[in-house]
């Protein structure tokens, strides 16, 4: 046999490639930008790590973006490409830049990722529709819990003196724990890890390179060469048992999460655990001299439930809408203010499916630009209801 | 940890490889393959350490007994005690549960108000294999056919040596005695190469072809009851060469892991489909457990020298608990009677057999193995039945997701498993052409490892 050159034997190449994809690897999470590896705004312009909820000040506009669900159920037919203009504040919030610079706030809107509105574009927005509806500034805070603590810094950062609160209690998400302020992520867990010795800056360059060290764009890349395998064709779509599809009435498809229709509301979440948390929040705002606003938002499930074809489907949604309404009763019974958005968003989609349109994304879980008028239009009679005669100046 | 990750590749097996070869005394190097051997095996749960480090001292202290002591009272003591430990602890470990499960069932079918209940007992990793080793080591001892060792960290560094540590092979102190003597004369140059075509090959075999295919029929069997027949035969045949690349492979890896330490561990597949008959099939299929079976069990239970029926009686009784040692359940049971019975209708029919074309003999063979990984699969009886009942009765039904990516690998799969020369017969020495194509093939295999959590291998189970 003739002799053979040892680089072309495994015992070279095969070492030699791992060392080359172990540095590429590293290479690429500290330097390629995390918007080149997600699909969406959240993923993009989130700081996980640091003390701002998105980077701050930045703008974000991509033409093809689409939805979680379509990528959590590698759905590519169903995706809904559209483009997302996204602008992020000093403070990391996002709202017009010069919101928070120009002060005279008259209610804060604290929530989860429907109220920060990554699958809308500025403008379009919760706190933006109801800054056009009153005619006075809300400032968008979300994501984000309302603890007073929070409340009381946001409030004098952005000006707001004897305004409204409002919290965002969307359907499946847990109450945020009672009188306590969590640390914002890892630069927080750093801080009071490190002590004295900690300064703001090093804890938040620390925790943005651990996060970026976290997400390896060669796995993304991986991944999604892999998935376009996994057709049903060539592979199975593993991830197809994520989410299910629901045949609306019209004929359409609508994707929602799996587990949407499995469990039953009840043992999912505990309403009790929201009520006593609004009722002491409401309380401990008053004695702020603010006001508390409590909205109710119904997943996607349960506001097009009724309007499709699966019995399964309808009775899941008449479950969780009956816990919301209960959660609605008990709030007015203690006098907390409360907005449910349910019914005004399950009309409206009634109304919106007759000529093909919709309130919520077909491919993601949150609601569209649409979904977000409906309930800004339910949510700013109260806010004015309570706003009048509270002093604050409108514009 | 598993050979097929990330995590191992990156860090684990350089920092292993590295502190090893700068370390020069024996004891040194045995020590540091014991630590690094806990260390793998704590990245699964590192609260069954100490069931390992109890089996390892005394079958280390009943080694050192066999070595001082001539007294035959003493020695079946040495031989005895550790033995009950190993197998008592095995038998709580893995055969609890079933056991307990099995003494309900009867008693609900005979109507007794009698009801066994037990903690949920979690099944340590390996723990079959490691002691098959240490059981092995003292019977061994017993017999003289090996001095026991007086160092500790040379014995315990052979039981919980990382690269056979969790699935094997079922390597005897004796095949690996001689390397681990001379483990501080070896020179890393000499088997590097090889070890890493080894573990390349190994690695391909597992991402590639095993984890491919289970990807299309695991979810098709999930939903086994909505199979058509053909789907049915295409999973099962699916199911039998993911079963022999995955373990293959995973037995490549580790020969290959072996070799970067200077450690030869000895072949644990042969072609197995290539066999001729149930005697060559079980000559060529996990070759460390089946020898084992036939040193520590047949052949003490009388082998074949006792006429017909003993002999009969001896395979039946040594497949069945061969079975039964890969998992407790029946189905593993039946499966082992089933190829007790292959092997003694052989030996029964062995001239009509054997006339039959050899293409005929591999055919048949390959088919009876089909026909018992049903048994092997299924979680439960009905759901074997069931399969057996569709493969050999006509369903129709809708085409399993991945049809054409299944028969893509099938067809890879059948070649080199038919076809293709095994690990073994390679040279190990590559073309640049081929060199690349292998590096190519690996290259994919990390790209998957990226793509997801990794596949533990199916032989980690038993």
């Amino acid at each position: 046999m003739p002799r053979l050159r040892p680089s072309w034997q495994p015992g070279f190449l095969v070492p030699a490639l791992l060392a080359a994809t172990l540095v590429t690897d590293i290479t690429l999470r500290l330097t390629v930008p995390l918007d080149r590896v997600s699909y969406r705004v959240w993923e993009a312009m989130r700081t996980f790590g640091a003390e701002t909820p998105f980077r701050p000040q930045t703008h974000y506009d991509r033409p093809r973006v689409y939805g979680n669900l379509a990528a959590t159920g590698n759905q590519r037919d169903l995706r809904q490409y559209h483009r997302i203009v996204f602008t992020s504040d000093s403070l990391g919030y996002h709202n017009p830049p010069e919101l928070a610079a120009r002060g005279g706030v008259a209610a804060i809107l604290f929530g989860r990722s429907f109220s920060a509105g990554t699958e809308v574009n500025d403008g379009e927005d919760l706190a933006a529709q109801l800054t056009r509806l009153s005619g006075r500034p809300v400032y968008n805070a979300a994501p984000g819990d309302p603890a007073p603590a929070v409340v009381n810094d946001l409030a004098e950062r952005v000006g707001m003196d004897r305004g409204v609160v409002i919290f965002e209690h969307l359907e499946s998400s847990d109450a945020p724990p009672i009188d306590a302020v969590r640390p914002r992520g890892m630069s927080g867990r750093c801080r009071s890890l490190l002590g004295p010795w900690s300064t703001p800056r090093l804890c938040v360059v620390l925790a943005g390179r651990v996060q970026r060290l976290g997400i390896s764009p060669v796995a993304v890349f991986a991944t999604r060469a892999y998935r376009r395998l996994q057709d049903g064709r060539w592979l199975p779509n593993a991830a197809a048992e994520n989410v299910m599809r629901e045949r609306l009435a019209n004929g359409r498809d609508m994707l929602v999460y799996a587990h949407s229709e499995r469990l039953p509301p009840a043992p999912r979440r505990s309403h009790a655990t929201v009520v006593r948390y609004a009722t002491w929040l409401a309380a401990r705002l008053a004695l702020q001299h603010h006001k508390l606003i409590v909205v109710l938002v119904p997943e996607k499930h349960t506001v097009y439930g009724p309007f499709t074809q699966s019995p399964v489907a309808r009775r899941a949604a008449e479950e969780t809408a009956a816990a919301l309404d209960r959660v609605d009763r008990a709030l007015r019974e203690r006098g907390v203010t409360v907005v449910n958005a349910t019914g005004p968003l399950r009309e409206a989609a009634r109304r919106a499916m007759a000529r093909d349109d919709y309130v919520y994304w077909l491919d993601d879980t949150h609601w569209n630009a649409a979904g977000v008028r409906v309930t800004a239009e339910a949510v700013a009679p109260v806010l004015d209801s309570l706003l009048a005669g509270s002093g604050v100046r409108t514009r | 940890m598993l050979f097929n990750s990330l995590v191992f590749l990156y860090a684990f097996l350089p920092v292993t490889y590295l502190v090893f070869w700068r370390l020069k005394r024996k004891t040194d190097r045995y020590a540091w393959l014991t630590f690094t051997g806990y260390v793998f095996y704590a990245f699964w749960d590192y609260r069954f350490c100490g069931l390992m480090a109890l089996s390892t001292l005394v079958a280390y202290l009943a080694g050192l007994g066999l070595r001082a002591w001539d007294d035959p009272r003493r020695r079946r003591l040495c031989l005895i005690a550790p033995i009950t430990i190993d197998l008592a602890l095995l038998g709580f470990f893995k055969y609890a549960d079933f056991g307990m499960d099995t003494a309900n069932r009867v008693a609900a079918w005979l109507d007794i108000p009698l009801y066994f209940s037990g903690p949920d007992i979690i099944l340590p990793i390996g723990i079959s294999f490691y002691t098959f080793h240490t059981i092995t080591y003292i019977v061994d001892a017993y017999r003289r056919t090996i001095v026991p060792t007086r160092n500790f960290f040379e014995f315990s560094c052979y039981v919980s040596l990382f690269s056979q540590l969790v699935a094997g092979p079922i390597v005897r102190f004796r095949q690996i005695e001689q390397d681990l003597e001379h483990i501080d004369q070896h020179a890393p140059a000499r088997t590097w190469s090889i070890g890493w075509s080894f573990f390349t090959l190994g690695m391909i075999k597992k991402v590639l072809l095993a984890d491919t295919l289970a990807a299309v029929i695991d979810p098709a069997l999930a939903h086994y009851a909505d199979l058509s027949t053909l789907d049915t035969w295409l999973c099962m045949l699916g199911f039998s060469y993911q079963i022999y690349f995955d373990f293959s492979g995973y037995s490549d890896m580790a020969v290959g892991l072996g070799h970067l330490f200077g450690l030869r561990i000895p072949q644990n597949f042969d072609s197995p489909y290539r066999a001729v008959d149930p005697s060559d099939f079980w000559r060529r299929w996990h070759i460390s457990l089946s020898s084992c079976l036939r040193d520590y069990l047949y052949i003490p239970l009388g082998g074949s020298r006792d006429g017909a029926w003993h002999t009969a009686r001896n395979i039946m009784i040594t497949m069945l608990l061969g079975g039964l040692w890969h998992g407790a359940r029946w189905t593993f049971v039946n499966w082992g009677a089933y190829h007790g019975l292959l092997l003694v209708a052989y030996r029964g029919a062995r001239p009509a057999w054997d006339a039959l074309p050899i293409v005929i003999q591999r055919g048949a063979m390959f088919l009876l193995v089909l026909v018992g990984w049903v048994f092997f699969r299924a979680d439960s009886w009905p759901m074997a039945t069931h399969l057996l009942s569709t493969m050999f009765g006509w369903v129709s039904g809708p085409v399993i997701p991945g049809l054409w990516g299944l028969i893509a690998v099938l067809a890879a799969a059948a070649v080199a498993a038919h076809f293709g020369r095994n690990s073994w017969e390679l040279s190990h020495r590559w073309r640049p052409a081929a060199g690349a194509g292998l590096a190519a093939l690996f290259a994919i295999c990390v790209m998957l490892l990226y793509v997801g959590k990794p596949t533990p291998f199916l032989y980690f189970q038993f």
